[in-house]
């Protein structure tokens, strides 16, 4: 295939992103990654960044809200931050690759560099769904990322914390063999610049037969930032998967996770936590396909808004002819506490088999004042009252992760949020 | 102790007077029953005393050890010892009955200047308490007042403030929804709270309570107002006649 277009249409489909069409020829990749990326340039090129008038980016117009820096800091020589907790197996995304031979029996780790440069990794630079602006947009700059295989029956008890900083553009991969448990923690940190850091994560995931597989997202951007991240998975026959999405803010946030449980009695729970404050912008988009016959999702998004942050969840379910016995329930919860604050919800329920169990639903509320006044009535001041209430509500979600540890650091992420969101808004 | 002055009141939305001239005055060491029929404002004199928002008070005080309360909000009066057990005790789900306990505990010592209770400490506090209440630990790790039964959550309120010990104990309806032992326990815990410096003021419709929680003075109030003063004999009256003859006197 043939590719060719202008210098001025890669400028101007280059400049939103940060990045020069010299910086772009240097990115690692043989022909065939090439190739890939200038597929996907195309793509960029003849439609541009997506805008409101994509059904499926209406919340979050792209195109207004995307301004990468032209001169992204390295994420580089960044100084640890320490694991989530203590005692994981922590593997930093950088462009070296370094840490990647762990050395852990049933655990196997790829550069992706090495994938990109050997051009294995051409096949899978592409669009998952329509629109996938995301996919197009890492799959253009991506330079770094692993590629994980847990090996079959390999119980792995400490959990393997990916870490993910500044302004990147990674691609993580994590195959879980038949009968494999595990636990991944995806770490987004952003890096304090000036004028804000733009990254990106593609996230693979693969469920094999019986395997167990806990996925956790926290991403903890700075005000300025602008991330995009995305994780693909596929459930095998009796795979179980619990992934939790905890996004605490940024200027421009938008995570998505598109599924297939394409084996029989796979089962899916996926919970978010929003916490939007400032005039920040977070959008959590979700795509399920129920392919199989007796697969089970649960599905449940919870949102504080405060100041004048606005956000969105998207949640399309489909359930496909054969997917008969499916059961999906599908929940999205917004605290609004600000009247200058928004949060669109749109669940979405496509059924083409006829012996299934779905539903969904979608709240807005403050906080119960009787509840505010009962804790009041016992010494607890108002601002802490409602921090209170809210980490409980949000709590509940946390359960189905199991690790307690974990539940723990995910717990204090929440309060400090929470009690820095309440300081700045006068509680 | 309490001394509540010519106090009118009114809900602030609709404007609606429920209290409306009440008097009172209850000194330490007191227990002081007040009883009235459906309607005549006891549980919004509760939510007065405690500093429910939504009520407005356009005339009179509520004055507590010396001063007025009224300008202070509920979690300030808690920290001043005012405690209201509430007649419909909050569900809180996701917080952990136990947690609550430690941060509304930490919470008041912290508003009086005290240092914080270790952990250790604390577990052991609510542990004796519990026991004397007939509660479960189990109980405690559950959230708040989720899923309690009707006597569950009684004796929860009750545990509260044994733990928070306050000096003014306001009992809205404690009695309702209990069958008569659970009666029998929550009273045990309230006369074991008795004190010559802590007043306690039980709301009650019925004379059954005051069998297990002997009052000192018992109050009928009616229309927002205290229309009749009187020992424990007052309640032992009420039952037997209703409330139609005090009332008709009063008119």
């Amino acid at each position: 295939m043939n590719v060719q277009l202008s210098h001025s249409a890669i400028h101007e489909s280059l400049s939103p992103l940060g990045i020069t069409a010299d910086e772009l020829r240097r990115l690692p990749g043989n022909r065939d990654v090439q190739l890939a990326r200038a597929r996907l340039l195309q793509d960029l090129c003849s439609r541009g960044l997506p805008t409101r008038r994509l059904e499926s980016w209406h919340y979050t117009d792209l195109r207004t809200r995307l301004k990468a820096p032209s001169r992204p800091q390295a994420a580089e020589g960044a100084g640890d931050s320490g694991s989530l907790i203590p005692g994981s197996i922590v593997l930093q995304v950088n462009e070296a690759g370094c840490g990647m031979d762990a050395g852990i029996a049933g655990l196997s780790i790829r550069n992706y560099r090495h994938l990109l440069e050997d051009g294995s990794a051409a096949g899978e630079l592409v669009e998952c769904v329509a629109d996938d602006a995301i996919g197009r947009i890492n799959g253009i700059l991506a330079d770094r990322g692993m590629q994980i295989e847990i090996a079959g029956d390999h119980r792995f008890e400490r959990p393997i914390e990916l870490q993910v900083r500044g302004s990147s553009h990674s691609r993580l991969g994590v195959v879980a063999r038949a009968g494999a448990r595990v636990t991944v923690i995806e770490r987004h940190a952003g890096q304090a610049q000036a004028d804000g850091g733009f990254s990106t994560v593609v996230s693979r995931l693969r469920v094999g037969e019986g395997a167990d597989v806990t996925w956790i997202i926290v991403g903890e951007q700075q005000a300025s930032d602008s991330h995009l991240g995305q994780l693909r998975f596929i459930l095998e026959r009796d795979a179980k998967l619990r992934i939790l999405v905890l996004n605490t803010g940024g200027k421009l946030v938008r995570q998505e996770v598109h599924g297939r449980q394409s084996g029989e009695g796979a089962q899916l729970i996926l919970n978010g936590i929003n916490l939007l404050r400032d005039a920040g912008h977070t959008d959590l988009t979700m795509t399920l396909e129920h392919e199989a016959v007796g697969t089970t999702s649960a599905i449940t998004v919870r949102n504080v808004v405060f100041d004048r942050a606005s956000g969105a969840f998207q949640g399309g379910i489909k359930v496909g002819q054969g997917a008969q016995r499916t059961d999906a329930r599908m929940a999205c919860n917004t605290l609004l506490l600000s009247d200058d604050g928004e949060f669109s919800a749109k669940p979405e329920l496509e059924i083409f088999a006829d012996d299934v169990q779905c539903g969904h639903g979608a709240t807005i509320a403050d906080i119960d004042d009787a509840q505010i006044y009962y804790l009041m009535a016992r010494g607890i001041p108002k601002a802490r009252a409602r921090s209170l209430l809210i980490e409980g509500i949000l709590a509940e979600l946390l359960l189905p992760i199991g690790n307690e540890q974990i539940v723990v650091a995910l717990e204090q992420i929440v309060s400090a949020w929470l009690e820095a969101a309440a300081e700045v808004s006068g509680g | 102790m309490l001394e509540i002055k010519n106090l009118r009141a009114r809900i602030a939305n609709d404007g609606t007077e429920i209290i409306r001239g009440l008097n009172l005055t209850v000194k330490a060491g007191e227990v002081a029953a007040i009883m009235g029929p459906n309607g005549s404002g006891k549980s919004t004199l509760s939510y007065i005393l405690s500093g429910r928002e939504g009520y407005e008070v356009t005339e009179g005080d509520v004055v507590y050890n010396g001063a007025s309360i009224l300008h202070l909000d509920a979690a300030e009066r808690a920290v001043e010892g005012i405690f209201l057990a509430f007649q419909y005790p909050v569900e809180i789900p996701g917080v952990a009955t136990l947690q609550f306990l430690k941060v509304a505990l930490d919470e008041q010592r912290k508003a009086r200047g005290e240092e914080e209770m270790t952990t250790p400490a604390f577990i052991h506090f609510v542990k004796e308490s519990a026991a004397r209440l007939g509660i479960d630990m189990q109980m405690l790790r559950r959230p708040l007042n989720v899923g309690f039964s009707g006597g569950e959550k009684k004796r929860a309120e009750i545990l509260q403030m044994a733990l928070l010990e306050p000096k003014l104990c306001v009992l809205d309806e404690t009695d309702s929804g209990l069958d008569i032992d659970a009666l029998k326990i929550v009273a045990d815990g309230v006369n074991s709270l008795r004190s010559p410096d802590r007043a306690v003021v039980v709301i009650t419709h019925y004379q059954r309570l005051l069998d297990y929680i002997v009052p000192d003075t018992v109050h009928v109030l009616y229309k927002g107002r205290i229309i009749k003063s009187g020992d424990k004999s007052l309640a032992h009256q009420l039952e037997a006649n209703g409330y139609a003859d005090v009332i008709a006197d009063a008119a």
